[in-house]
């Protein structure tokens, strides 16, 4: 298949350095949290609490019970992180202001 | 302890299920084709010198079917994309794509030819699919016969004659030769006598008989339909052994191989040459231009007057003042955006689920089924790979991809599995077909869409119960396909109630613009 520019994102870009912002794939704009996936809000968390669960996580701690759906999606998102992303991720989150979840209708 | 039926006593259980009628009304309810009227061409009507901006939130097949569309009545479009590539759920992966799973990224280390890829999405199209054949046609996309029923490909199930594969024509040929000797015996019993003329009795005989491959008398000894043992051409052929009847009945998976190629996946079916993205590329053709990639929408805010739209590009929070929008993103995760939607609304996008399909592919090193007579289809078997596909295409060239797992409903079972895990137990599951499958093949790539990224799932599941879809449902449904404040359409075989087919996408992008036509025409009358 012949590739014009515009077909893609660049492919530098593609191959790029690993990509650790999927938080908001499943966690909602600004990490607001989604019901549809049954992620719970991650703006307006504890840089600690969110420090220990991704680690967690990560280490096998949660999210591995078979029982444990939603656990079991978020686990391997965190078992790539490193110690510096889980550090660059909780200030990237510390952006968000806190938001309630469910939106009201408002025009 | 195991108690046997006889012939008698199962065709009277046959009888006191319902008789022949319900049967035949079973076997019709295999179909379910939905009426697809030819494709018309849609009559929108033309800006002229108006103006009108438009939001197309996601790069799927229904979102560039609308730009397509509205961009050539004069609208002004503009396509925000979360994802490096449109097209969504079709992927045809290559050597060196990124299969962008979360906690699973990896690339395709495929040979770099023209035929070495896979359809990771969407890779059949049924020949009554008109909107979409007539795109391809008007989009220049090559098409070619896609493989799917192949007599020669292997069913295998561990129950079955010791897990040895057979070949799906000697596993239909023989049910077949049997079924039909029971139906030429009770025929000739005069079970059947009441409802038929001499002639429609005769006929039906004839049907049985050849349907059954049987003798004179009715009677099962073997076919020759499913070839030789040996000879056949410069020497007379012999005939193979006939497999035992209750030999054949061990599989659970029977009934599936007698039917597998039969409604919208029976041939003929078609596939674009060299990857199905070909059509998504032949759509960017058109409108690539107007494509933002890496543009994840994060706020969506419908007013009086238009839509206002938040979307993240590069680390920047840009917006986008529209008149209408178009929307398919999937609706699971819509309902993480920052939106202003009607409660309703919202109820029905938070009730849809979403099915977990699985896909994965090897590099086959040669085109070892071909050794075996085998150009392209399915091999079929009872194991959690579930199947095997050969390539339709790049016959006898060095390689070729083939795919190694296919799981439409149940993925999550791999899908939680680590990659090596994957890999090892498509092998395995491989390697009861064809024995030296661990050295024949190399290279995989997995897709497992419930993790992949800005998807996370694939088929949209609006009844939750085998028996059809409630009141409730259906009014859910009707909810969220009209627009909210007559400018947010959502859009994507979401919107149907035939999910999971290209051709769906498209029929719900015409139905919201031909919904945008009529406010349209009023507005500017
Ligand atoms: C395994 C599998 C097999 C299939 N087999 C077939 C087949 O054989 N034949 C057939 O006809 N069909 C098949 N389909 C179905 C077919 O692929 C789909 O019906 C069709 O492609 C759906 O198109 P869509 O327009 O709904 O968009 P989708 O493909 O759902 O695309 C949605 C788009 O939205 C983007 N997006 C998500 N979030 C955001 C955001 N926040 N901001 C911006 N963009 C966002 C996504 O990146 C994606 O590009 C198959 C699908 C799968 C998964
Ligand atoms: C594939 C979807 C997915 C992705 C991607 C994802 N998460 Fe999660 N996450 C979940 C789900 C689902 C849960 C709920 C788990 C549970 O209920 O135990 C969760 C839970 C969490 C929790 C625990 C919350 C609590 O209240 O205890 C934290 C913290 C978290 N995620 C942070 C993150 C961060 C940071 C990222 C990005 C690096 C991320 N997640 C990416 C799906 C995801």
């Amino acid at each position: 298949m012949l590739i014009l520019p515009w077909m893609k994102a660049n492919a530098a870009e593609e191959n790029g350095s690993y990509d650790d912002r999927y938080c908001t794939t499943c966690h909602g704009a600004d990490g607001r949290g989604n019901y549809g996936v049954q992620a719970p809000r991650l703006a307006g968390m504890e840089p600690w609490y969110l420090q220990r669960q991704l680690e967690n996580f990560r280490a096998g701690l949660r999210g591995v019970h078979p029982s444990d759906i939603e656990g079991i999606a978020m686990r391997p998102m965190a078992t790539k992180l490193t110690d510096e992303s889980i550090a660059d991720i909780i200030e990237w989150v510390g952006s968000w202001d806190y938001v309630s979840t469910e939106n009201p209708y408002r025009r | 302890m195991t108690r046997f039926v006889t012939r008698r006593e199962f065709l009277n259980l046959v009888g006191a299920v319902g008789g022949s009628s319900a049967a035949l009304r079973a076997g019709s309810a295999l179909g379910l084709l939905p009426v697809t009227k030819t494709a018309k061409a849609l009559d929108l009507f033309a800006l002229g010198t108006n103006s009108k901006k438009v939001a197309i939130l996601g790069g799927g097949l229904s979102g560039l079917t609308v730009a397509y569309e509205l961009g050539k009545r004069g609208y002004e479009c503009t396509i925000l994309e979360a994802s490096h590539r449109c097209g969504g759920r079709v992927f045809t992966v290559r050597n060196g794509d990124l299969i962008d799973e979360i906690g699973n990224r990896h690339y395709c280390e495929f040979d770099d030819e023209p035929h070495m890829y896979f359809n990771g999405g969407a890779a059949r199209i049924p020949s009554f699919h008109n909107n979409l054949l007539a795109y391809c046609k008007e989009l220049d996309v090559e098409l070619e016969v896609f493989v799917g029923e192949n007599n020669n490909a292997y069913f295998q199930d561990d129950a079955l004659l010791g897990g040895k594969p057979v070949r799906i024509k000697d596993y239909k040929t023989n049910v077949r030769g049997f079924l039909g000797e029971m139906l030429a015996k009770s025929m000739s019993e005069q079970e059947m006598n009441e409802p038929f003329t001499e002639l429609e009795a005769e006929n039906l005989l004839s049907i049985i008989h050849s349907f059954g491959d049987l003798r004179e008398g009715g009677e099962y000894t073997g076919s020759s339909r499913s070839g030789y043992k040996t000879g056949g051409f410069t020497t007379h052929g012999v005939q193979k052994d006939l497999i035992e009847f209750r030999d054949l009945l061990k599989s659970r998976l029977g009934g599936r191989i007698m039917t597998a190629s039969e409604g919208e996946q029976g041939p003929p079916l078609l596939q674009a040459k060299d990857g199905m993205d070909n059509i998504i590329a032949g759509f960017l053709r058109v409108v690539g231009q107007e494509v933002k990639y890496r543009a994840m929408v994060s706020a969506i805010n419908v007013t009086n007057n238009g839509v206002e739209i938040t979307y993240d590009q590069d680390g920047v929070r840009h917006s986008l003042n529209v008149d209408y929008c178009f929307n398919c993103i999937p609706t699971h995760l819509i309902t993480g955006l920052d939106h202003n939607f009607p409660a309703d609304y919202v109820k029905a996008m938070k009730y849809v689920r979403r099915g977990d399909a699985y896909k994965a592919a090897f590099q086959a090193k040669e085109r070892f089924w071909e050794k075996e007579d085998i150009y392209g289809g399915i091999t079929r078997m009872n194991n959690r790979s579930s199947s095997i596909w050969y390539p339709s295409g790049g016959i006898h060239k060095n390689k070729g991809v083939i795919l190694a797992a296919y799981n439409f409903q149940g993925g999550l079972y791999h899908t939680n599995m680590t990659q090596e895990e994957r890999i090892e137990s498509h092998i395995k599951d491989g390697e009861r077909v064809h024995p030296n499958y661990r050295s024949l093949v190399e290279k995989p790539v997995t897709i497992a869409w419930h993790r992949m990224n800005h998807m996370l799932g694939c088929a949209a599941r609006w009844n939750r119960s085998r028996s059809g879809w409630t009141a409730e449902e259906q009014l859910m449904f009707d909810t969220l396909q009209k627009p909210v404040n007559g400018r947010h359409y959502v859009v994507g075989d979401q919107i149907t109630v035939h999910v999971a087919w290209m051709e769906s996408a498209i029929q719900s992008a015409h139905w919201a613009m031909e919904d945008l036509d009529k406010r349209v025409r009023a507005e500017l009358a």
